[in-house]
């Protein structure tokens, strides 16, 4: 079975609205690329298509979303527009087109090991590593209001991956972390809104991590 | 007169590789890619780092780059892969007869290949079908196929590589070594003067070279794929028997990745996958991993596949090899083309492509990519 409905996506000049038909279980992402079809000029980015690269990120009827794991019937019915608006608090390149790198920089910053340690069932055998959950998406940057606010503040992302380091350094100095983000533009900013946990696509609880930091050097102060 | 220029068309991992390799080595690069980084067939591949094993019968030299490439990115992006080795697994009778002539054909290839008992691998991968009669261990990896690309792009970056993404080609004056393209961005279009243009279009290089009047021999065909949101095991889990579809299972981060299919397809930027095709690669999964059945599917996802054609075969005969070509043998002089081969082995395939663009340049430099250690993702490549 298929799916029509009206695509009305926010272009730099004002909504643009596109009829797209897609099998009723595709993807935003689908969608958007039905769109692109009949107008080339749609910029959007995408990659690994299941969550991974965290490149497709946008808005889906005013909330973050990763495109391509989004299915189209959970967020339109027939007959129903979906709107679909680039993320927020990163520059705007065009379309649905953000681009991610000031806040790769600020993982980059805060020295974000890529590869983990990862949980194992096993009960022999070496301790197997992964990547880490946090897929630098912008979901979470996005949705943030303080964010929106402060464009000096480290955002959750980036905290949170302070809080990673903190708890598992694989070699990194947490002292020198923990002093970036110990600022009036770093954790102490967060309001505790918890928008960044309920968006992130990856269940990686910016908003818990932070104040779980805030715990340690409160209690790092009172000893 | 300064340095020659080059024009890589595609940001796809050949592409990245070879802006690399040709940005250390002295010209100045230019990549143009129509899309973002990696938004064509290497994004959506299986993100598996190959050790070979899967090639070594039927595809020996195939199976020899990527045992070759596999160590070398250990080394040259270690922060970039999840490193738990692989098993090849078997389940009936007819796997086990296939284990003699696979463990020889690893051994030819130089790919370390290692029999562990079957309740070893069941301790390992808990998850594993209990049924499993043997597990053979192999140096398969993991990466990211988007932040492979981009760390390649951002270290080519550095060496003073420019990349355009979102900008098309639309058109390449091969006797006077123009490209023109459209900047998707802002409408507009121009023109990129270079010493030399390569085509690194993957699926779509028979388009690209078209363009010039020159003709690659490129299969158009596709691969489907599910992922489930959970992590069914920590290595990649391989069916001992020869390559099949749905046959392996690529844990990455908190996901798997279960693949692959393959089929002809008519039109690469139109893919849409058989319903079939699903139900066969859990089919498969599940033999493997009995639990992907009760996984959520996280996303399906079709990739389009840059073969090489061997005359006369079908989809899975083709070959995951590669090849250059100098189009000045159909009178397009100036275009090269790098047709076939894996993420895994695009730095060597980018090694072979660059020998002959020096070689065509008269760039007299070697190769520094095998021990070049690769700039963070992060690093970025600038606007």
């Amino acid at each position: 079975m298929n799916l029509t409905f009206t695509l009305r996506i926010r272009r730099p000049q004002g909504w643009a609205d596109f009829t797209v038909t897609v099998p009723d279980d595709a993807y935003v992402l689908d969608a958007l690329e039905a769109a692109e079809r009949h107008d080339p000029t749609l910029l959007f980015r995408h990659a690994c298509h299941h969550a991974s690269c965290g490149s497709c990120g946008l808005r889906v009827n005013g909330r973050e979303r990763l495109g391509c794991v989004t299915r189209v019937a959970e967020v339109a019915s027939r007959g129903r527009v979906l709107k679909l608006e680039p993320l927020r608090n990163l520059p705007r390149l065009g379309d649905l087109l953000v681009d991610h790198q000031p806040l790769f920089s600020r993982i980059d910053a805060v020295d974000l090991p890529p590869i983990r340690a990862a949980a194992s069932e096993a009960v022999a055998g070496p301790q197997p590593t992964r990547f880490e959950n946090c897929i630098e998406c912008g979901l979470c940057v996005s949705a943030c209001p303080v964010a929106g606010s402060d464009s000096s503040y480290w955002g959750p992302a980036a905290l949170a991956a302070a809080a990673r380091v903190a708890a598992e350094p694989r070699g990194r100095d947490v002292a020198s972390v923990l002093k970036l983000v110990d600022d009036e533009h770093g954790l102490w900013r967060c309001h505790g809104v918890f928008e960044c946990t309920e968006v992130c696509p990856a269940d990686v609880d910016p908003a818990g991590l932070i104040m779980g930091l805030r715990q340690r050097l409160l209690e790092g102060e009172r000893q | 007169m300064g340095a020659p220029h080059v024009i890589v068309i595609g940001a796809g991992s050949t592409g990245a590789a070879i802006a690399h390799d040709l940005a250390l080595r002295g010209p100045r690069v230019t990549v143009v890619e129509r899309g973002g980084v990696a938004s064509g067939t290497t994004g959506h591949n299986q993100a598996q780092l190959h050790s070979g094993a899967r090639y070594a019968v039927n595809d020996p030299e195939s199976a020899r780059e990527c045992i070759e490439e596999n160590m070398l990115l250990r080394k040259i992006m270690p922060e970039g892969l999840e490193l738990n080795d692989g098993l090849f697994v078997a389940l009936t009778e007819e796997h086990l007869a296939y284990r003699p002539a696979f463990l020889e054909a690893c051994a030819r290839c130089g790919i370390p290949a290692r029999e562990i008992p079957a309740a070893r691998a069941l301790e390992l991968e808990p998850r594993l079908n209990p049924r499993l009669l043997a597990a053979i261990q192999i140096p398969d990896g993991v990466f990211d196929p988007y932040r492979f690309c981009l760390s390649f792009l951002a270290t080519a970056h550095q060496n003073g590589a420019r990349i355009l993404t979102f900008t098309e080609v639309i058109g390449i004056d091969v006797s006077r070594r123009v490209v023109r393209v459209r900047d998707r961005r802002s409408g507009q279009t121009g023109a990129l003067e270079a010493d030399l243009i390569v085509n690194a279009a993957g699926p779509w290089a028979g388009k690209v070279a078209a363009l010039a009047g020159g003709r690659v021999e490129v299969e158009p065909s596709a691969g489907a794929m599910v992922t489930v949101g959970a992590r069914m095991c920590h290595r990649v889990i391989n069916l001992l028997a020869p390559p099949g579809d749905g046959d392996i299972i690529v844990p990455q981060r908190q996901t798997s990745i279960l693949g692959t299919t393959s089929w002809t397809v008519a039109d690469l930027d139109h893919i849409t996958i058989p319903p079939h095709h699903l139900e066969q690669i859990f089919a498969v999964a599940g033999q493997l991993i009995p639990d992907v059945h009760r996984a959520p599917v996280r996303g399906v996802m079709a990739a389009a596949r840059p073969l090489l054609v061997v005359p006369g075969s079908g989809g899975r005969a083709t070959t995951r090899g590669f090849a250059c070509y100098d189009h000045a043998r159909d009178g397009a002089d100036g275009l090269v083309s790098m047709v076939g081969g894996k993420t895994t082995t695009a730095r060597g395939m980018a090694e072979k492509l660059s020998d002959m663009v020096c070689a065509k340049l008269g760039v007299n430099v070697e190769c520094r990519t095998r021990t070049e250690r690769l700039l963070s993702y992060r690093a970025g490549m600038g606007a």
